[in-house]
Formats: structure tokens, sequence, C-alpha cells
């Protein structure tokens, strides 16, 4: 165990981990105390990332905007991931009809592209935070439930199911209590995966003005109040936030990648 | 008298990525008469199979042979470069799997697949090859050979498409055959077509028979010498009648003790 | 060799090939069927969008509106019906191509799309081209020698390309490109001041070359550069995984061993056995990418001005302006269903397995 924590991805993913839940307070700066007077300054000494148009320190908003675009993606994640492996494991389990009526659901989410998918909810309900988690959840829920009911199906003949049929349980104890635990690897793995898409999400709808209102520092958005300055020289209001997109992307990735061979390692 | 295969002291040593090795074949010492049927038994991943792929250099990825020596008719095999291989493979020495629907090509119709053989073996054009094709059907025995022809692998039953690799393999008329469980997976009366097959072919062309199985009966039918594989090493060689009934090492004991032979 | 009557094992596994014709209608019969209920269903999403997107009644009225005419109004847009005849005459008009109008513009959804629609499929098929062209023979390439060169670089970059922001990538490449570098034109259209081509297909690129207009076709690639590579770079990592894991599963099948074993040389196995085994997965990552990316290109779209679909919804998005918005996903959505339900059939023309 302590081997695996050597390694670069695992010790990364650490210190990733690190500026997420203290980002706050290393910040060296308030992200939304503007200053007028120091509007577009390069990088320097006071200000490591430079400011932006508003004056705010990129650092500090970078900083800031990790621990908003890790909550948004975990807490949607969670939820989409969560009804998607259930869902999944009811379609496994049940079979027939049911299977067939899930599987048509998922198609139909899934042949929305992401962004145009998240265009049209915000169109219905607005945007904002909560319904950015919403976006999230729905678009992970056909992931989950796919590699869930493709893990769970060559199962649902097992015996140890109808044991647990014959002593009386009711379905839904047996699916959750019983069925699921054994996709656990898989859906611990797919967990870090979409995270990681889920970040992406939250920063392109950022990007084009949905999703996490300005002035709350958020990746997305700081790249986009960024991009016109870039064609001017002014690079740094949105390179570091893209940057930082790239670094924790890279990074869960890795440690997925990382995950994945030693599973198989252990299991030779 | 001249031994058609010699094999001498062989090492093999797979390399994985990330630097840790795996020692399938770890000093294998046999030999393959002329018109002999030697098997080869022990139970899974003691290296039978290992020693068929090294022979024709078919090793998996990161495969090594790195100690002794491979001869054929007296001349070492294993020091010549690739290139040499293939004339060797189909020609000289061929091969049969375990499961023949999967040794074929699923999107080629069988007949095309045969046909490959010729043309790319004695330099048959197209239509030459189909027809010999065709012709190798018939002398199967199958009663409609253009039918047969035009199917896929996975349309035909184990006991044809393996008689059809058999035939294949032994287009060329190569002088040693070897066999990778080639009956394994098929069901009793199948395989008493297959190894009739196989027998009446092998006497034709006067060749040699190398058998790998873990069925200790079959190999005791069909091949006269026997060894006796475990963990990379052969523990004991000999003629199949002597191995069977009096078996020297406690290896062989046990393994004949949990066949019941 | 003795003539022995094998027919008798034979029949049972003898297929009528009236049976499979038979079995292969009835798939496609029930995949069709499939694709309009999954049509269904997507119309219906967009259709309760335009519910909820707020009440279209109000601003086609304004303030001073009395009470009769409000009613005489909702009569007019139907919006006194049940909600399920709301939703047939949203299917009629969908099915004669009303998608609505633009409320910015007044002019139809469905020709502002029609007119932006070439700009996107440009952009998509040169991205796809660009990606095909690196990430299959890398894929293939690093599956015959695995750990090379070509396994790395292929993996690092499949790495960057799922973790860099499509839109920042961009902004990066304008800025070193076109800022520093002075290489490729500023982001903002397709052409400079130049007018386009006659119009033959819509591209513009394609459309020159019809002309004779080298010139031409040089600007349009010019501009067409950055966010093409921008856009592949992002979406090729499936196709460089999915190439090398289906070249690498074919390389290890027993039957590639087999015709080695059979004397088959090695240049004959890689295009009569290996390709064709291993080409149906990377059709089908191909043609889904391409069928995503219709309406994924968005955020390359907006990046470099690039006057698609993409950009066309989120302008309208800008404006609380609803219709395009939902022309736009019902038209990906729809466009993605088709593909994936054609590359599905293609499936089974490319593997006489799955006929059976």
């Amino acid at each position: 165990m302590i081997n695996q924590l050597k390694r670069p991805p695992v010790f990364i993913f650490l210190i990733l981990l690190f500026i997420v839940l203290f980002g706050p307070l290393l910040a060296p700066y308030d992200p939304l105390e503007p200053k007028p007077m120091n509007t577009l300054a390069a990088p320097s000494w006071n200000h490591w990332f430079g400011t932006d148009n508003y004056g705010f320190d990129v650092l500090s908003r970078v900083l800031y905007a990790a621990q908003i675009d890790f909550s948004l993606s975990l807490v949607g994640v969670l939820i989409g991931g969560g009804i998607g492996s259930l869902l999944g494991a009811t379609a496994a389990y049940k079979g027939g009809f049911t299977d067939f009526l899930l599987l048509r659901f998922v198609e139909v989410i899934q042949s929305f592209p992401v962004l145009l998918f998240a265009l049209a909810l915000f169109a219905a309900i607005g945007g904002g935070n909560r319904n950015m988690i919403l976006v999230i959840a729905i678009v992970n829920v056909p992931m989950y439930l796919r590699i869930i009911r493709s893990s769970l199906l060559p199962l649902r003949t097992a015996e140890f199911i109808d044991a647990a049929r014959c002593a009386g349980l009711n379905g839904l104890t047996i699916v959750i209590k019983h069925f699921i635990p054994n996709a656990k690897g898989q859906i611990f793995s797919l967990f870090v995966l979409s995270c990681a898409y889920a970040i992406q999400i939250i920063a392109g709808l950022s990007f084009i003005g949905l999703g996490v209102e300005p002035p709350h520092p958020e990746w997305g958005s700081m790249i986009n109040a960024g991009a016109g300055y870039l064609m001017l020289g002014v690079w740094w209001p949105s390179v570091f936030p893209g940057l930082a997109i790239v670094i924790s992307v890279y990074t869960i990735n890795g440690l997925s990648r990382q995950q994945m061979t030693h599973q198989i390692r252990s299991s030779v | 008298m001249k031994n058609l295969l010699e094999v001498k002291r062989l090492h093999v040593e797979i390399k994985s990525n990330d630097k840790c090795s795996v020692y399938p074949l770890q000093g294998v010492d046999l030999q393959v008469g002329l018109k002999e049927n030697v098997g080869l038994v022990g139970e899974s991943g003691c290296g039978k199979s290992m020693i068929l792929r090294t022979i024709l250099r078919m090793l998996p990825h990161g495969g090594y042979q790195t100690k002794g020596a491979i001869s054929l008719n007296g001349n070492r095999i294993d020091k010549e470069d690739d290139n040499y291989f293939e004339t060797i493979r189909g020609k000289k020495i061929s091969m049969i799997y375990q499961d023949p629907v999967s040794a074929l090509s699923p999107l080629m119709r069988v007949g095309e697949q045969i046909s490959d053989i010729y043309r790319y073996n004695i330099n048959a054009t197209k239509v030459e090859g189909w027809n010999l094709a065709l012709n190798l059907l018939e002398s199967l025995g199958i009663v409609d050979p253009k039918k047969v022809a035009y199917r896929y692998p996975h349309q035909m039953s184990g006991g044809m498409a393996q008689r059809i690799n058999i035939a294949m393999a032994l287009v060329c008329e190569p002088q040693l055959l070897l066999a990778d469980e080639p009956t394994t997976g098929l069901d009793v009366t199948t395989q008493m077509q297959v190894l009739e097959l196989l027998h009446t072919q092998l006497i034709r062309l006067s060749a040699s028979l190398l058998f790998v199985s873990h069925d200790l009966r079959v190999v005791k039918k069909i091949c006269t010498k026997v060894g006796v594989m475990c963990k990379g090493k052969i523990v004991e060689f000999g003629n199949s009648s002597e191995v069977f009934s009096n078996p020297s090492h406690p290896y062989t004991k046990s393994l004949l003790e949990c066949a019941q032979i | 060799m003795k003539s022995q009557n094998y027919s008798g094992n034979e029949d049972s596994k003898q297929k009528n090939n009236y049976a499979i014709l038979i079995r292969l209608m009835r798939y496609f019969l029930k995949r069709l069927g499939i694709l309009f209920i999954v049509l269904i269903a997507v119309s219906m999403l967009t259709f309760s969008v335009t519910r909820f997107a707020g009440t279209p009644l109000y601003a086609a009225i304004g303030v001073y509106s009395t009470k009769e005419m409000i009613e005489e109004r909702k009569e007019q847009m139907g919006l006194n019906k049940p909600l399920w005849l709301q939703y047939v005459d949203y299917l009629k008009g969908l099915s004669n191509g009303d998608l609505g109008s633009s409320r910015r513009t007044f002019a139809p959804v469905k020709e502002e799309i029609g007119e932006r629609l070439p700009a996107t499929a440009e952009l998509v098929i040169y991205a796809v081209g660009i990606s095909i062209f690196w990430a299959v023979p890398l894929g293939a390439i690093a599956a015959f020698k695995p750990h090379s060169w070509a396994d790395r670089l292929g993996s690092v970059l499949s790495q960057f390309g799922v973790s860099v922001p499509s839109f920042w990538l961009g902004l990066i490449f304008i800025y070193i490109f076109y800022y520093i570098l002075d290489i490729f034109p500023a982001p903002f259209g397709r052409l400079g001041g130049s007018d386009p081509p006659p119009f033959v297909t819509g591209i513009y690129t394609i459309d020159a070359l019809i002309n004779g207009n080298f010139t031409l076709f040089l600007e349009a690639v010019k501009y067409l550069a950055m966010p093409a590579i921008t856009l592949s770079f992002t979406s090729s990592p499936p196709i460089f995984s999915v190439t090398r894991s289906s070249f690498s599963n074919v390389l290890g099948s027993k039957f590639v061993e087999a015709a080695r074993s059979y004397g088959i040389p090695s240049r004959v196995i890689k295009f009569r056995h290996i390709t064709p085994n291993a080409a149906p997965p990377i059709i089908n990552i191909v043609a889904m990418t391409f069928g995503y990316m219709i309406g994924g290109a968005v955020l390359v779209e907006v990046v470099f001005s690039w006057p698609g679909i993409g950009t066309y919804a989120v302008q309208a998005m800008d404006f609380s302006d609803y219709d395009p918005v939902l022309g736009v996903v019902l038209l990906s959505a729809t466009l993605y269903v088709v593909i994936y339900f054609l590359v599905d059939l293609l499936q089974i023309l490319l593997d006489p397995r799955l006929r059976e």
C-alpha cells in the first residue's frame, strides 16, 4: 500500500486533493475582492498568476474554483451514478420488458450531445448550480446503467440470487444488498472517470455562460472572461484555469489507470 | 537412426513489461522419430503447448528461447531467422489447434481459406486453388463440397471444422504434425472420427505426430511414446505402454491415479 | 479415403438461406421500430421543453393586452387544446420540417439551420478525417508493437486529448499560431473578407475546388485548420483506443496463429485476416464519433466564431430564444440516432456471425 503511494499518479492526486480541500485557505487573496487599480497585471511575485480584467487575483480564483468544480462534479456523479447503478442492476435482475424499456430510455438520453442537452435543459428550467448538478447526474445515468447492467447480467442466474429469493427477500433488497456489490470494482473505476468527465462538462457549460454564474470563480467561466484578452497578448487569465483543468483531469484519469493496472496485477 | 525432431535442454522465458518474467519451459528434452506418434501429457499450465509454439517460433509477445537447441532432421532450426520459419511452417512442420472453429478466420468462407493454402504455398492461381479446395473437401468424404466451401467457420460443427483444419495442415505434406489438444472439446463420437482421420493421413504421408493433450486415454490410444510434463520440465519419457503400466516418476503415478487409468 | 455419409450430422447445422433472410428482415424491422420509438421519445423531450421554456404567449403579445386578446391568441396558438393534441400538432409540424421560428430574427429555424449546417459539417468532416489519419495507423502500430514508441505516443496523446478542454485548446492554438507565430488567420469565421464560392454543397473547400478556385480553397483551408485540429485532438482518443484494442484482440486470436502455422505469409495475413477482422469496431467508433460531433462541436465553434449550428444555438440561448436551441438539439439527436441505426446494420453486413 505504501508502495502505491509512492507512485506519481497517486502522489499528484493527493496533492490535488489537498488543494481542493484546503484551496481557500491557501489563497493569498479574496477571489471576489476586485482591485480596480491593478487589472490585467502580468504574473509577478505579488500575484503568481497575475490578475484578470476586474483585478481579481487569478491564483486565488483558481484555488477557490477547484472546490466549486470538484464538489459540483462529485455530487452530480454520486447522484447520477447511484441512480444509474440501481437502474442497471434492476435491468440485469428483472430482464425482459423492464430491461428493454430501461435500455431504450438510456438510448434516448445518450442520443443528445451533452452540451446541447444541457442547453435544452437550461432553456426549460433555468441555469445555476442546482441544475448543473442535475445535468451531470442525468448524463451519468446511462453510462452507469449500461456498465453495471452488462457486468451483472451474467450473474442473473447465479445460485446465490436464487438462494436469496428462496429466503424470502424482496426484489429491491436483493438488488441492493446482494446484486450490486458484485460490481463494486466497475463502479469505482467508472466513478473516478466520470468525475473527470463531469469537470470537463461543467467547465464547458460555464464557458458558454451557463452553469456557474460569474463572479463566482469557476475554471470554465474564467477562461471565457479571459478569452478576449488572449488575442491581445494577455494570456494568464485564460491559460492558468485551463491548466488547472488539464492537470485535474489528467491526474484523475491517471489514478484510474493506476488502479486498473494494480487490479490486474494483483489478480494474476 | 536420426531423429526427425530433437529438442535439447530447451528454456523459454517470457518477459512482461514490468520487468517480471515467467519461465514456462525449464529444460525440456524430447525426441520424435520418423513415423512416430509421440504424446505429451501433463496438467494445464505445465508448458506443453509452449513447446509446440517454440518449435514453430510462434511465442507470445515477450517470449524468447533462452537456452537449448531444436533440430529438424539433424539441422538446428532455432538459430535461423524468422524468414526461414516461413519456409518451415505448413511445409515441413504443421500444427492443429484445440478449438477448430476459432482456428479459422471468422469473416472468410471456408473454401477460400483452404484455397489460400494452395495459393501461397504452392503458387496456385485463385481458380486452381478453389478447385483444389473442393477436391480436398471431397476427399474428406463431404457430400456437398461446394456448399460447405461457401460456408463460414461458425456455421460448421466442431468435428467437420477440425477435419478441415487437419486437411489444411497436411496440404503441403509436412513431415511433422504438431497437435495442441485437437480433440478436447469434441464429443466422443466426433473425437473418434477426427482421430481416425489423423491416423490414416499420417500413415499416408509417413509423417510423425507430436500430440499434446491432458486426456490420457486418447494419448494411450494413438501414441507409441509419451512424455510427462510437470512445471516446464519433462519428468518421464518412454514407450507409452511402459509409462502407463509401470510409471517410475511419482508425478506420473499421481497423474495416472487421478485419471484412473 | 472412405466415403462416409456425414450429412446426417450436418443437417442440423445446415442453415436454410431463406430462414436467415427472414431473420435478418425481422431484426431490421425491430431496429427500425426501436429507432422510431427513440425518435418519438426525443421529440417528446424537446416538446416538453417548448412548453416549459417560458410561455411564448406573453412574449408574443406584449404588456397592453386585454383578456380577450390573450384568449384569442391562446386559441390561435393552439394552447387550449389538450397536451397530447398539442404534441400531435408539434409532430405534424416536425414532419413538415417546421422547427419553429427565431424570436429574434423571425426567420424559420429550419432555414437558419440549413444555412449553418454545411459549416458544421465541413468542420466535423475534416476533424474526423484528421483523427482517422493519425489515430488509426498509430493504433494499429501500437497493437503490433506493444510498449513501442507508437504505443506510448498514442497513449500520451489520448490522455491529453481527454484532459484538455476543447475550448481552451482552441484558445491556446489561437494564441500560439495566430498571435505569436502569425501562421493562421484570426478566428472570425470561415473566410477572411472573400466571398464564398458558388454554392454546390455549402462546404467551402469542396465548392472552391469544384469551381477551380485554388486560392479560395487555400484560404478556406487556412481558416479551417485550427478549429479542425482542435476538434480532432479532443475527439480522437476513443478512435486510437478502439483501433489499438481491436487490432490487439485480432492479433492474439487463434485463427491468426493458425494461419501462420499453415504457412500463409505474414503480409497476406495482415490484409486478408487481420484487417477485415479488426475493422468493424473501428468503423463503428468513427461513425459514432461523427454522429456525436455534429452537435458536440459547439464549444470549438464558439471559440473560433465558426458559423455553424453550435454557435447558432448558443447565441439563441443568450437571447432566451428557445426555438433555435431546440431545433439544433432535435437535429443533433436525430442524426445521432439514425447514424447509430445505420452502423448497427453495417455491423451485420460486415460480420456473418451476427446473422445467426
